[in-house]
């Protein structure tokens, strides 16, 4: 249903999400999430093997989001796809959080220290 | 069909299945399936663990309803977006009226009703 595996790329822990991020996998997700960021402050969440997200974990992201803000750190969001992520740009979100096409994308872009949110790479078809 | 949260992939299947067959676009079926699964999720996670969808078509129209025992959407009604994101069910409320053409919450002492709408193409 879901499956959750980290890695270390440079600074950067690397989430890779794959399956349905709902009401089911939301406390596993978050959990999940709770590691990795007090592991480093730096994570980027590879999003594109998500088949489904509900606006709850959408909601565990953001918390993380702002959690690794608040403490100098930085979440970013990789490979998102329109379709099975569409309540990111229903929500607007998708304006908001930092976006890259792929985790190689986000580490280099990351590396440029870009300003938070403000790298909307990911284009709405 | 009847469910519990740990229907809820199967809910999003049925209802994709059905809106396709229905006549709805891909993009709207997708939207429905959004709106619903949002719907339901709220239904066993803050109303009660069991609640019911039926689905069917009315005037050119995709029409979901999600009834559950509980009473949270009246405490969730009138959660704008940024405000209380992460508040009982408001997120998800907004979320599926914005997809949706329509959506009407009935709430009753039997519990709470919502009903959504998509039009066909």
């Amino acid at each position: 249903m879901l499956s959750l595996s980290s890695e270390r790329r440079g600074p950067y822990t690397v989430v890779k999400v794959a399956g349905n991020l709902d009401l089911i996998t939301r406390d596993q997700f978050d959990q999940f999430m709770t590691k990795a960021r007090r592991d480093n402050s730096q994570v980027i969440i590879d999003m594109s093997a998500v088949t489904f997200m509900d606006t709850g974990c959408l909601a565990v992201i953001v918390g993380h989001w702002k959690k690794l803000l608040s403490g100098s750190g930085n979440l970013i969001l990789a490979g998102a796809q329109y379709r099975p992520a569409k309540a990111l740009w229903i929500t607007g979100l998708a304006d908001r959080l930092p976006l890259y096409d792929s985790v190689d994308e986000a580490v280099a872009g990351a590396e440029a220290s870009t300003p938070p949110g403000s790298s909307p790479t990911v284009e709405r078809p | 069909m009847n469910f519990t949260s740990t229907d809820l992939p199967r809910v999003r299947r049925l209802t994709v299945t059905w809106a396709t067959r229905a006549g709805m676009s891909a993009e709207a079926a997708d939207d429905f399936v959004i709106a619903v699964n949002e719907i339901a999720t709220n239904a066993v996670r803050h109303g009660s663990p069991r609640a019911s969808l039926r689905l069917w078509v009315n005037g050119g129209a995709g029409v979901a309803e999600i009834r559950d025992s509980g009473h949270w959407a009246a405490a969730a009604a009138p959660a704008p977006l940024p405000r209380r994101p992460a508040e009982q069910g408001g997120m998800g409320l907004e979320v599926a009226r914005l997809v949706c053409d329509d959506l009407q919450i009935k709430a009753t002492p039997a519990g709470t009703a919502v009903l959504l709408r998509m039009a066909l193409r």
